[in-house]
């Protein structure tokens, strides 16, 4: 009897120190080669999952499964840091799937896998990277974008990911950019794709200044803005260090629902004392990004 | 079962909300010293983007205005079911539904609203003073009903969209709208009536504080006392181009800033609501 199998084609990816074996294209992502640690496979997820421990408006948490959906777009299934399960609420795969895939489904498969994802973007200064992490709107993208145009090499973009050996993992060779901040960077948005159709935020490639390999964590800054002209830095120790990481962590509500405070507890512990953390506070408006680059340049010793 | 379990402190800019804070929080934990006004009591705005994002788990910078409003109630519900105490959200949104089945405030989790109203001549001072904006500016955004805070599509502002309207829409989707109990209070008499206007938003809110207990809440939140802590540690509510939060506080003091013209644009475009409110007597002039 002649058996006609279909040859399922598949797609390996490395991306955040992980290989990645996907149903479909993730053009975002660099090829990689070896045994995959994460499967990716379009299929059916569970409606809903048992023995919930955190739930939000659009995600429900296990100890150790997490289902995500977007209206619209997908829902996402990610379980014991191994597989994650999409299930297409749309025709095909498009920048939309990929671009929650890669931010909070990805986000929730580090925090499985005992990783600190940490809410920020990261730069390879000379031998050892910073992390720029603060709420959103803060600038973590805009200050990145203004390092690589001064031929810094970039790690990560909104998340950076640091792991056991205290590093920070490359991401993927591309920075997430508002037109606003293109204009100021005197980026021409014109041949460039937005990450959704209408809003105004721009896939912005950065292929020869993305190191791609893991670089040692040396500094985190967490930006912050404020209503007084000039700029300000504080080092943060003791508490205020380890609460201003903690609150910094990537989807940090999500920690709870996978159960992982213990391992993200043991995580911070380990890297605060190797790591120094500051407080870097801007005028909200107008900003020179030239200005606020020298601050940091001059005030923390980002090049060790 | 849902439990209604939160107050939204509802008002267009600059009516005496961050008063209301203010007094609130010396009101709820009695420190022995005026609350901090860099550190007021859960009453996180309702247009929070951290919020939003972490109660949603997806980033609202990654969502249409469209997609965010839709999820705004359920971020509420979900604060709500979190809760076991009282949950008081500053909003500047004014009342709409963000689709068919439901309104931005679900009222199945609401216990009620304030709504702080105040004599919008004197709003388009302060706000103009607030915003560092020139008058006739300030004129069209409180006579537009389109307007919104936070609506550019071409980057990421610090907080979610609110869409407020004119100033009289924004009094009149709160004041109208019969799904959530609402307690108005006017500016002008947390001015000149003080403590029984505090008192009565007291009894709304359900609070059993004694007068003793409101008169030291409200001494701990005099005007000289907010201005005073400013002056000294500055206040993060205030826009970089603005010397100070807490200016005035003055009833009429569009007197001193105003000309005819500028006063008339204001009461032609809403004087239904300012003759309601008392801010205009029978033939359209000027009560305060």
């Amino acid at each position: 009897m002649l058996v006609c199998t279909k040859m399922k084609k598949n797609y390996i990816y490395k991306a955040f120190g992980l290989i990645f074996n996907s149903d479909f294209k993730i053009p975002e992502l660099l090829i990689g080669s070896g045994n995959p640690d994460v499967n990716i496979e379009l299929g059916k997820t569970p409606n809903q999952l048992q023995k919930i421990t955190k739930k939000g408006v659009k995600y429900e948490a296990t100890k150790n499964e997490f289902l995500l959906q977007v209206d619209h777009i997908a829902k996402y299934y990610v379980r014991d840091g191994e597989k994650i399960i999409i299930q297409l609420l749309k025709d095909k795969v498009d920048k939309e799937v990929r671009l929650f895939l890669l931010g909070s489904v990805f986000g929730s498969l580090f925090l499985q896998r005992g990783l600190l994802p940490v809410h920020g973007s990261s730069i390879k200064f000379k031998n050892s990277a910073t992390i720029f992490t603060g709420l959103s709107g803060v600038g973590k993208s805009t200050i990145a974008a203004h390092f690589i145009k001064l031929s810094y090499r970039a790690l990560a973009d909104d998340i950076s990911v640091v792991n056991q050996h205290l590093e920070v993992v490359p991401g993927f060779p591309g920075l997430k950019i508002w037109s606003d901040v293109l204009d100021k960077l005197e980026i021409n948005n014109q041949n460039l794709n937005e990450i959704r159709p209408n809003i105004k935020k721009f896939h912005v490639p950065i292929n020869e200044q993305y190191y791609s390999e893991p670089v040692p964590l040396k500094n985190i800054v967490i930006l912050n803005t404020k209503n007084s002209t000039g700029f300000e830095i504080e080092e943060l120790i003791g508490i205020k260090k380890f609460n201003a990481i903690k609150n910094n962590t990537y989807r940090y509500r999500f920690v709870q629902g996978l159960e992982k405070q213990l391992a993200h507890f043991q995580i911070l512990n380990k890297l605060l004392p190797a790591i120094k953390v500051y407080k870097v506070s801007r005028p909200q408006a107008p900003l020179s990004l030239n200005e606020f680059g020298n601050f940091l340049l001059s005030n923390i010793d980002l090049n060790a | 079962m849902p439990r209604k379990n939160i107050i939204w402190l509802a008002s267009y800019p600059k009516s005496g909300n961050t008063w209301f804070r203010v007094f609130l929080t010396n009101l709820l934990y009695e420190t022995d010293n005026p609350a901090n006004i860099n550190d007021l009591a859960e009453t996180s705005i309702s247009s929070s983007r951290k919020v939003f994002d972490d109660y949603t788990g997806l980033s609202s910078s990654d969502l249409t205005f469209e997609e965010i409003d839709k999820l705004r109630p359920d971020v509420y519900r979900i604060q709500s079911e979190e809760s076991n105490e009282l949950l008081f959200k500053k909003a500047h949104d004014k009342f709409y539904w963000v689709d068919k089945n439901q309104p931005l405030f679900p009222p199945e989790i609401t216990k009620g609203a304030i709504y702080f109203i105040r004599n919008p001549l004197d709003v388009l001072v302060s706000f103009a003073y607030h915003s560092a904006k020139p008058v006739y500016k300030m004129i069209s955004s409180i006579n537009d009903s389109n307007y919104a805070f936070c609506d550019k599509n071409d980057k990421l502002q610090n907080q979610l969209r609110q869409i407020l309207g004119s100033w009289s829409d924004h009094a009149v989707s709160w004041i109208n709208q019969d799904l959530i109990p609402i307690h108005i209070m006017r500016y002008e008499d947390m001015v000149n009536n003080t403590f029984n206007t505090f008192k009565q938003v007291v009894q709304f809110i359900g609070l059993e504080k004694s007068d003793k207990q409101i008169k030291i809440a409200i001494a701990k939140s005099s005007f000289s006392v907010l201005s005073e802590q400013e002056k000294r540690d500055g206040f993060r509510e205030k826009m970089i181009r603005t010397k100070s939060f807490f200016r005035k506080g003055q009833i009429g003091d569009w007197k001193n800033h105003l000309n005819e013209q500028e006063v008339k644009k204001i009461v032609y475009n809403n004087k239904e609501i300012m003759l309601k409110f008392r801010y205009l007597d029978s033939n359209y002039k000027p009560i305060f």
